[in-house]
């Protein structure tokens, strides 16, 4: 097998005026990509806020579940509350997760992205971030109802919040990289939880840590400040480790 | 040499254990087209992707104006304009919104009103006034190829990469993309088309069909 069709290059007929010429070379700065690629996706996800919806009353139900299945005893709700409302927020976040790229690698538009004139880990922030806007912050803004459900006190609902806004974004970008990973493979959504769950076993503990050890009087600086660092480190290496599994699906 | 030229040499592509081609060489200069033709599965959209940098082929390299080409460096992505089968459009938003969005990632650092006019011309242009604030789910195959032909029509990279474009276009849809090429070749662009068809352009093409051996 060897074919080869050689063309000599004969001097093209540029005649075209310069503003008429192509052009080509305009790239996309860091910022504008990010910019760019939360707005598309926040504008998708409000044609289709069922689906936000969805998760929003999955994460309410399965907090719910929990005084049927376990007891109604109030001391023992409101010890493993926190811990409810993570693993509640774990698992919604695994609903939705699948969608984060799979959608737009079925329609193609993944492709474009991957070849756009931007850097791809600022439009995979981008996106993570819309992710994150619509599927991470409903919850921690619904965790406090919640702690009032349980019985929890002020200061340990006040506590589970904040460890809820540091830990949810490094939950988005740990499954953004599984997600990537996961990209074509029958039955993804399944192997995406079981790429996750143990990697987000860290951010459990110590988000739910957080508001226990303020309602046995500790403080959760501690608690706070590893998820904050967790926080940290996946802005820093989730968009590179996510755009590079993009890649790697189209491989 | 003119300006733009695109160069490849000595391209191999294995897929699994299939060789789809092993040292393919073609170059391309500004105001050229190359037609792509081959049986199905003889790896033309794999060819097309090899050049986008989408896929890395198993031996060989492209140069792009002389220089070998990052196939991931956004510079060389504002070079072209790559259409595979699946379009890239989504389904939720209207051929419109699906437009300006892309205009956006295309004109660059083009002011929005300036963006947004582009998008409505080329709209104009391909015929898709009345359907411009549909959702894409609802536009018909042809209508949904036309959308491709938009965005090239608004584009102004020199290097175009189609696969299959004028799959289910009507007569009119044909003359309009051949059209449309004919506009990017006089304009210093040059293009790779994989294509089964003839299609009613004034350009010759500069013929490469793959899965024949030597």
């Amino acid at each position: 097998m060897n074919e080869r069709a050689t063309f000599a290059a004969p001097a093209a007929s540029a005649t075209a005026s310069d503003a008429d010429a192509v052009q080509g070379g305009e790239t996309v700065g860091v910022l504008q990509a990010v910019r760019w690629a939360c707005a598309r996706d926040l504008l998708l996800a409000l044609r289709s806020r069922a689906e936000l919806a969805l998760i929003v009353v999955f994460f309410v139900l399965v907090v719910s579940l929990f005084p049927l299945g376990v007891s109604p005893e109030p001391q023992l709700l409101q010890r493993i509350a926190p811990g409810i409302a993570w693993v509640a927020a774990l698992l919604a976040s695994l609903l939705s997760l699948p969608r984060l790229f799979a959608l737009d690698h079925a329609d193609g538009t993944l492709e474009q992205l991957v070849l756009a004139p931007a850097p791809l880990p600022a439009l995979v922030a981008g996106k993570v971030l819309a992710h994150w806007l619509t599927n991470g912050l409903p919850l921690v803004l619904l965790a406090p109802v919640a702690g009032i459900q349980f019985g929890m006190e002020t200061d340990a609902i006040a506590t589970l919040t904040l460890a809820l806004l540091l830990g949810t974004p490094t939950l988005s970008w740990l499954g953004a990289v599984g997600a990537a990973l996961t990209l074509g493979t029958r039955a993804g959504s399944a192997l995406l939880a079981l790429l996750v769950l143990p990697l987000a076993v860290p951010i459990l503990i110590f988000g739910a840590g957080a508001p226990e050890s303020v309602a046995v009087g500790l403080g959760a600086q501690a608690h706070l400040s590893l998820l904050g660092a967790g926080l940290i480190a996946s802005w820093v290496f989730g968009p590179f480790a996510t755009a590079l599994a993009v890649r790697i699906a189209y491989e | 040499m003119t300006a733009t030229t695109l160069q490849a040499s000595g391209l191999a592509c294995t897929l699994g254990t299939r060789r789809l081609f092993t040292s393919l060489d073609f170059t391309l200069a500004s105001g050229q087209w190359l037609m792509l033709t081959g049986a199905n599965g003889a790896g033309k959209s794999t060819l097309l992707r090899i050049v986008s940098g989408l896929l890395a082929p198993s031996a060989g390299e492209i140069r792009w104006r002389g220089e070998v080409r990052d196939p991931h460096a956004p510079r060389w992505h504002s070079a072209f304009v790559y259409q595979g089968h699946s379009t890239g459009w989504k389904e939720q938003l209207s051929a419109r919104e699906n437009l300006s969005m892309q205009a956006w990632l295309d004109l660059g650092q083009a002011p929005l009103a300036e963006r947004d006019a582009a998008a409505d011309r080329a709209i104009e242009r391909v015929g898709l006034v009345r359907q411009r604030n549909l959702p894409f789910a609802r536009l018909s195959a042809g209508q949904r190829r036309r959308l491709g032909l938009a965005r090239l029509a608004f584009s102004k990279r020199p290097l175009w990469l189609l696969d299959e474009p004028t799959t289910a276009l009507d007569t009119a849809g044909q003359k309009l993309f051949a059209g449309l090429l004919d506009e990017h070749l006089g304009r210093g662009g040059c293009a790779i088309v994989a294509t089964h068809l003839d299609f009613p352009t004034a350009s010759p093409a500069r013929p490469l069909r793959l899965g024949e051996p030597a």
